[in-house]
């Protein structure tokens, strides 16, 4: 039912609306209108009957069910209010204390919330803000009335009520319902949280409330009453509310943005392009080319990844990655240090490729006083554990999940100390890309080995224990060959098998034939361009001859073997290596008379045929014009075609064949062929593994491969052997340049370093000055090594700042 | 925070929806390398620069590739390091601009 004498809706009427009288004015005459008084009386007549019958149990529902039907019983008391401000942004005014029929402690309003007629009891809530400002212009009061529509209780009165809030007191007819309602409208929103923390507070209040409403003042009273809707208001700002919200940029602004991106972009661009544009013929050509299929994905990444491993350790490289220093890699937190370039590399055809993608400059771990090689691998373990990303890497599988002892012994350093491999101040560093051992030494100053990088991917890593062996300059006394782990015990334990075992029958290694003069053949043509991998064909070979037979093969290592068998006793009571005497320390088996050079080198500046025949036949550019002879040296007998002729039956490859034809095949072939060549060697020519080692040893230079770390002297000479027969070889050629100077290209790095060993073995005895230059494949690359014989040890000067050294005129000894 | 981060805050591509900041960030990748590449060849001689022709014709593994450069390219670290500091500096202009 429809009050009557209701004015029309705002919303529905609204040019109607201003031209009614305000209700608060007293001299209006629609207060003075007996038919309005006789309406209201009327209404009130209506609350009185609607109340008897809702108190009957015969209510109506309402549009808007007052807040004492949702949260409590009965409405009135002033606990039931405020749960009712507390839960519902909406509440009736009329349910609040200050709205109370008849209190004119409340000041201003002289109006009387009369209860709601018939089903429009409810109340229609209008947006304060859809109210037009001039409709409601606020008294002192604090009030704005709106006739025919709302009473507001403006916001800018904050004496009066609740701040932050709005009251509207809504005319609806008879239904004047004032409301209290929170400035915001997504209150609507909102979820009601109680916080029963704050239910002891709420609980004071509503106790005390009528007590303080009527001790307090008006102002107080709303002050103590917004306090507890403003504590327990429903409004609760959701996580969505609280964050700031993204800046909604207008197109134009991003427009304006991109365009100054792209701007700058260009200008950089320009210059690339001017720069591009200034380079030579070739460069510019090669920049072309790679720009050209930059974009087609593959080589630009190819060559991010060259730089990368070009850089390697340090903190650049290329593309996006590189920015990272915009920021000092120092000051970056250590997960996002990484190595450049790895999203270049990562998106293109390497991405298979697993690349270091950590970066830990200062990742250093120094060895301290008492502290052991285990103890700190696994200091170094659980330091870097702690860096992200380093579990995927190869390095992270290798270093961190193996045993600490184990590793350490794997990475060259042997947990019985007993050759000092490390020393207090010594450290390790771990830079992402290759784990590098640090010395500094009194004598020789800053002492750095890269003992672990990464190679070739995922799949190889490569060691280099023989540098590091170098590079420490360990005194290596004879008999304390146990290095390396196993593979050295077993070669021990062949050894040791071999002098118990009865001297086979002479090989023809073993036994020289006949001397003959010495085959001569023509050296390369002049023509023949002078480059590193080229050098042996430019050279000048020599041979020995005439040299006086050695002596019987199966006499002088029966000899060597008991010789050897004894020491190793004697090792064995002792509890100590035992080194050779010097009278047991035989001639070097490579000693060449440097008269004999000298005479044939004249002989072929006199004749104008070379002096000296070639040994390689696997020189295409070497021509072999007579069947060359064996000589009387044991070396010379090993390489000598006489007895590669019947192994040619099973090779073709002297050096390979005479090995395997040897003796000493059959008890060293087992043994792994990095711990034979990694022997200090017995400096007995005839000792059956010295023999072994020199036949290994020209094997070395004949493929110039080097053995897998554990691969078998047999597996290794296989291998050798195809890929001579495969042309995938680089032999090495190693030349002695005068009695105390020899000098060794070609080949893989590790062979010229095995290579190097092996030479400052064999010639360094008893002098200290042999050096052995070694110049590797890259053409700038040069070192040298030089003996400091104390034991048969020897020092490693790297890198040696001097030129490539000529080898003209020396004589190819491999 | 990242230098991503630091990226796109220097170059103001916050306001940008993420995919348009990708492919910026993109583009300045493609810049750096060939301010990169510029600037190592430029300290390529000619010989050098022709070697290094004929080894990308023939689609040179990593290996070589890398090789190549730290043989033949001085100072390739401080090469390097130089592009990207002017890299930097241009960043840190544009943005004080």
């Amino acid at each position: 039912m429809k009050s009557f004498n209701s004015p029309p809706s705002p919303k529905k009427t609204p040019e109607k609306q201003e031209s009614r009288p305000s209700p608060v004015n007293p001299n209006s005459k629609i207060h003075n209108n007996p038919n309005r008084n006789k309406a209201i009386e009327a209404a009130q007549a209506d609350f009185v009957k609607r109340k008897e019958e809702k108190a009957a149990g015969n209510t109506r529902k309402s549009r808007l069910r007052p807040a004492s039907k949702k949260y409590g019983p009965k409405k009135g008391t002033l606990e039931k209010q405020a749960q009712a401000i507390a839960h519902d942004p909406w509440v009736q005014a009329s349910e609040l204390p200050a709205f109370s029929a008849g209190n004119d402690s409340y000041g201003a309003v002289d109006y009387v919330p009369q209860a709601g007629a018939g089903e429009e009891s409810g109340v229609d809530l209008v947006p304060q803000e859809a109210i037009p400002a001039e409709k409601h212009p606020a008294p002192s009061t604090g009030f704005v009335l709106v006739p025919g529509t709302d009473f507001v209780l403006k916001n800018n009165d904050e004496n009066i009520k609740p701040p932050g809030r709005d009251i509207i007191v809504r005319d609806k007819g008879s239904e004047l319902a004032p409301l209290v309602r929170p400035v915001h409208e997504e209150s609507n929103q909102s979820k009601i949280e109680t916080h029963p923390a704050k239910e002891d507070l709420l609980n004071q209040t509503l106790e005390h409330g009528p007590l303080l409403r009527e001790k307090l003042s008006k102002k107080e009273w709303w002050e103590t009453l917004s306090a507890v809707v403003a504590k327990f208001g429903p409004h609760k700002k959701t996580n969505a509310e609280t964050q700031p919200q993204p800046k909604t940029e207008s197109k134009e602004k991003k427009k304006t943005i991109m365009e100054r991106i792209l701007a700058f972009f260009g200008m950089l661009r320009g210059r690339n392009k001017a720069r591009a544009e200034k380079l030579g013929p070739a460069q510019k050509s090669v920049h072309d080319t790679i720009m050209a299929k930059s974009f087609k994905g593959k080589k630009r990444d190819l060559l991010a990844l060259g730089l990368a491993i070009a850089s390697g350790p340090a903190p650049l490289g290329v593309g996006i990655d590189a920015l990272q220093q915009l920021k000092p890699i120092n000051q970056q937190p250590t997960a996002e240090r990484k190595l450049p370039g790895l999203d270049a590399i990562k998106k293109g055809p390497q991405a298979s490729m697993e690349r270091p993608i950590v970066q830990i400059p200062g990742a250093k771990f120094e060895l301290k006083e008492g502290q052991g090689a285990g103890e700190l691998i696994y200091q170094m373990q659980q330091s870097l554990k702690h860096v992200s990303g380093i579990e995927n890497t190869d390095f992270g599988k290798m270093l961190l999940h193996k045993d600490p002892n184990l590793l350490a012994e794997q990475l060259g350093f042997p947990l019985n100390n007993a050759q000092g491999y490390m020393q207090p101040g010594d450290s390790l560093e771990f830079n992402g890309t290759s784990l590098i051992f640090h010395r500094v030494d009194k004598h020789r100053g800053p002492q750095d080995v890269t003992i672990l990088q990464v190679e070739k991917g995922a799949t190889h890593v490569v060691t280099h224990r023989e540098q590091l062996r170098e590079k420490l300059g360990v005194h290596m006394p004879q008999g304390a060959e146990i290095k390396w782990g196993q593979g050295t015990a077993a070669y021990r334990t062949a050894a040791a098998a071999t002098t118990e075992t009865p001297a086979a029958a002479p090989s023809p290694r073993e036994v020289p034939p006949a001397p003959t003069p010495a085959p001569v053949v023509a050296t390369a043509p002049a023509t023949m361009p002078e480059s590193p991998y080229h050098v042996r064909s430019m050279s000048v070979k020599y041979k020995t001859e005439n040299v006086p037979p050695a002596a019987p093969a199966n006499d002088t290592s029966e000899a060597a073997a008991n010789a050897e068998t004894a020491r190793a006793n004697q090792e064995q009571v002792a509890g100590h290596p035992i080194p050779e005497t010097a009278s047991t320390r035989p001639t070097n088996p490579l000693s060449i008379d440097p008269n004999e050079i000298a005479a044939r080198l004249d002989r072929e500046q006199t004749e104008g045929k070379p002096a000296f025949p070639s040994q390689s036949p696997f020189n295409p550019t070497e021509t072999v014009t007579q069947a060359p002879a064996a000589s009387a040296s044991v070396l010379e007998t090993a390489a000598a075609p006489a007895t590669s002729a019947e192994a040619s039956a099973t090779s073709g490859i002297p050096s390979i064949d005479a090995m395997r034809e040897s003796s000493t095949w059959k008890t060293f072939k087992g043994a792994p062929a990095t711990d034979v060549l990694d022997q200090p060697g017995s400096s007995n020519p005839s000792d059956p593994s010295n023999a072994f080692r020199m036949d290994l040893f020209k094997v070395l230079c004949a493929s110039g491969i080097t053995p897998n770390g554990g691969e078998t002297s047999e597996a290794y000479v296989q291998r050798a052997q195809e890929a001579i027969a495969n042309h995938q070889s680089d032999p090495a050629s190693v030349y002695q340049v005068s009695d105390t100077e020899f000098v060794v290209r070609g080949g893989d790095d590790q062979s010229e370093r095995y290579l190097a060993n092996f030479l400052l073995q064999q010639y360094a005895a008893g002098n200290d000055s042999v050096k052995v230059i070694i110049q590797g494949k890259s053409s700038n690359y040069v070192s040298y090594y030089t003996s400091a014989i104390n034991g048969g040890t020897f020092n490693h000067l790297d890198p040696y700042p001097g030129k490539i050294p000529s080898v003209t005129g020396a004589k190819e000894i491999f | 925070m990242t230098t991503q981060t630091d990226l796109i805050r220097a170059l103001e591509m916050d306001a940008l929806p993420v995919e348009e900041q990708e492919s910026l960030l993109s583009e300045l990748d493609d810049i750096a390398f060939e301010q990169t590449l510029i600037r190592i060849l430029e300290n390529l001689d000619d010989s050098k620069a022709e070697e290094l022709e004929h080894m990308l014709e023939r689609d040179p593994s990593d290996e070589e590739v890398g090789a190549f450069f730290k043989t033949h390219v001085k100072n390739l670290d401080k090469l390097l390091s130089e592009t990207m500091d002017d890299l930097k500096s241009d960043l840190l202009a544009k943005k004080e601009n």
